[in-house]
Order: C-alpha cells, then sequence, then structure tokens
C-alpha cells in the first residue's frame, strides 16, 4: 500500500472534509445502485412472469400483427436493462472503492473509484441523450 | 490557498492518475449538466406550446360544448406539470455543473479547498438523488398498498 501513496509535485491533499465527502457520496451512490438493482430484479422477475401477458396485450393494443414485432419490444427492453444494469455497476463500483480508498488510504483504490465514477458519468450522458432524443420525438 | 493545503495526520495525497480520472469525469460531468439544461428549456418551452394548444382548442370549441372549460384547465395544468418537472431536474443539473467548474478549477490551480467544495456539490447531486429515490420508492409502496386493499375490498 505504501508504494501508491508516493508523493509527487502533481499530487494534492485531501483533507478530513474532502474525505468526509467521498463518504457521504459512496453512502448515498450505494443506496441509489442497490436499490436500482432490486427494483431492476423485480421488473425482470415481473416480465419473467406476466410476460407473454404483456406481449398479447400490447400486439392487441398496437396492433403488431405478427410475432416479431413482440420479438423487438423483448429485444428493446433487454438492451435498456443491460444499458442501465451496467451503469448502476459502475455507481456501485465506485460506490465500493472510494469508500475502501478512504478508509484504507489506499490512492491506488481511489483512483480505481474515480475511473469507475467517470464510467458512470460517460454511461449518464449517453442514457440522458438517448432519453432526451425520445422525449423530443414524442413531442413531434 | 496556502492554508488549505496544510497538511496533518488526517490528510491523504492525491495521485496523478486520480486527477487524470478526475478531469475527463468533469469534462462528462459538465456535458451532463448543460445537456440536461438545455433539455430542461426545450421541455418547457415545448409544454408552454401544447398547452397553449390545448388552450387556442378550448377557445374554438369552447361555444359549442362544455369541454372548452375543462381543456383550459387541462393546458394550465399540463403547463405546471412541465415546470415542475423541469424545476425537479434542474438542482442535479445544477449541482453536476458546480461539481464540473470547481473540479477545473481545483485541478488547475492545485486548490484543495476548492476540491473539498467541488467533492461537497457531487455530494449534493447523490443526495437529491437519493432522497428522490426515497421518495419514488414511498410512492411505489404506497400504490402497492392501495392497490392490495382495493383488490380485498371489491
Amino acid at each position: 500500500m505504501e508504494q501508491n501513496q508516493d508523493q509527487s509535485l502533481f499530487d494534492m491533499n485531501m483533507d478530513s472534509t474532502t474525505q468526509s465527502h467521498l463518504l457521504s457520496i459512496s453512502k448515498w451512490t450505494k443506496f441509489i445502485s442497490i436499490t436500482g438493482f432490486v427494483v431492476g430484479g423485480l421488473f425482470i422477475i415481473l416480465l419473467a412472469a406476466l410476460g407473454s401477458e404483456i406481449i398479447s396485450k400490447f400486439s392487441a393494443i398496437f396492433s403488431f400483427g405478427d410475432a416479431n414485432m413482440a420479438g423487438a419490444l423483448i429485444a428493446i427492453v433487454l438492451v435498456v436493462l443491460l444499458v442501465m444494469g451496467c451503469w448502476l455497476f459502475f455507481l456501485f463500483r465506485a460506490s465500493t472503492l472510494l469508500k475502501k480508498g478512504v478508509q484504507s488510504r489506499d490512492t491506488a483504490q481511489l483512483a480505481e473509484g474515480f475511473k469507475a465514477m467517470r464510467i458512470y458519468f460517460i454511461f449518464s450522458f449517453i442514457i440522458s441523450l438517448l432519453s432526451m432524443l425520445s422525449t423530443l420525438q414524442s413531442f413531434a | 490557498m496556502e492554508q488549505g493545503q496544510s497538511s496533518s495526520l488526517f490528510e491523504m495525497n492525491f495521485s496523478q492518475e486520480s486527477r487524470s480520472h478526475l478531469a475527463e469525469t468533469a469534462s462528462w460531468a459538465r456535458f451532463l449538466a448543460i445537456c440536461g439544461i438545455i433539455f430542461i428549456g426545450l421541455l418547457i418551452v415545448g409544454g408552454i406550446l401544447i398547452s397553449l394548444a390545448f388552450t387556442r382548442t378550448a377557445s374554438r370549441y369552447g361555444s359549442y360544448n362544455n369541454f372548452g372549460a375543462e381543456t383550459a384547465g387541462l393546458g394550465a395544468g399540463m403547463i405546471v406539470m412541465y415546470i415542475l418537472m423541469g424545476l425537479l431536474y434542474f438542482f442535479p443539473c445544477l449541482f453536476t455543473l458546480q461539481f464540473a467548474n470547481k473540479m477545473k478549477d481545483a485541478l488547475a490551480s492545485n486548490d484543495s479547498l476548492m476540491l473539498s467544495e467541488s467533492f461537497r456539490s457531487l455530494k449534493k447531486t447523490f443526495r437529491y438523488m437519493g432522497v428522490l429515490t426515497i421518495i419514488g420508492l414511498a410512492f411505489f409502496v404506497l400504490a402497492l398498498v392501495t392497490g392490495g386493499l382495493s383488490a380485498l375490498m371489491f
């Protein structure tokens, strides 16, 4: 652990206030990600239990006509679930690594935590861009 | 700035790797916040346009039937709903933008106080989202209980 804490001219110090902010960020991000996993899990269980019924109702409402459209709908839902799962995974990873990094004073783990946070923000940007486009399409 | 960088037993060093990850995080966070603020503007403008269309329809057909006042009321309600949605989404965007700007300043000037302020803004973002999650969960549980009770009663 010692070699990770080498100081250079570019290093900055993190005081106890910053560390407490990081621990608080870790706490909230863990809560959000676990809640997301639980809600996503419930959604998957619901989809597995009532999937065929939901698809037949949707087919009747939107008159899909053939099974291919229903299959496309399932594929879209699965892709959305996968993207959301990755998004929440990186939030959870950032939470865990930041907490471990601060508590054990390990700068390598802290750096990994910030890396996970960076990926989380990239996912957030892509997801919000897609949701914005779909909302604007619904306005048009 | 100097006093903010005084060392103590409780301080941790901040590696070059962390700095580069945080610089990139700040850039993406800034994109995200700016996109969010633009989206809020579009949402409110779109909401106003839709509700104006409702009000126009109400004034056109109001004399023929009783739906005029109801449609006008619906239009006004939609404006309020879109503004509330925009307001709800505005604060995390603002906190994220503050995080990004302060982080860029902190990394550029090696300012530990600014770094702390930046993380404080990020904490506010996640706390806000966490509270919204709790409120959402409460509504979800309420809907489940209400649905269950009404299913038992009828």
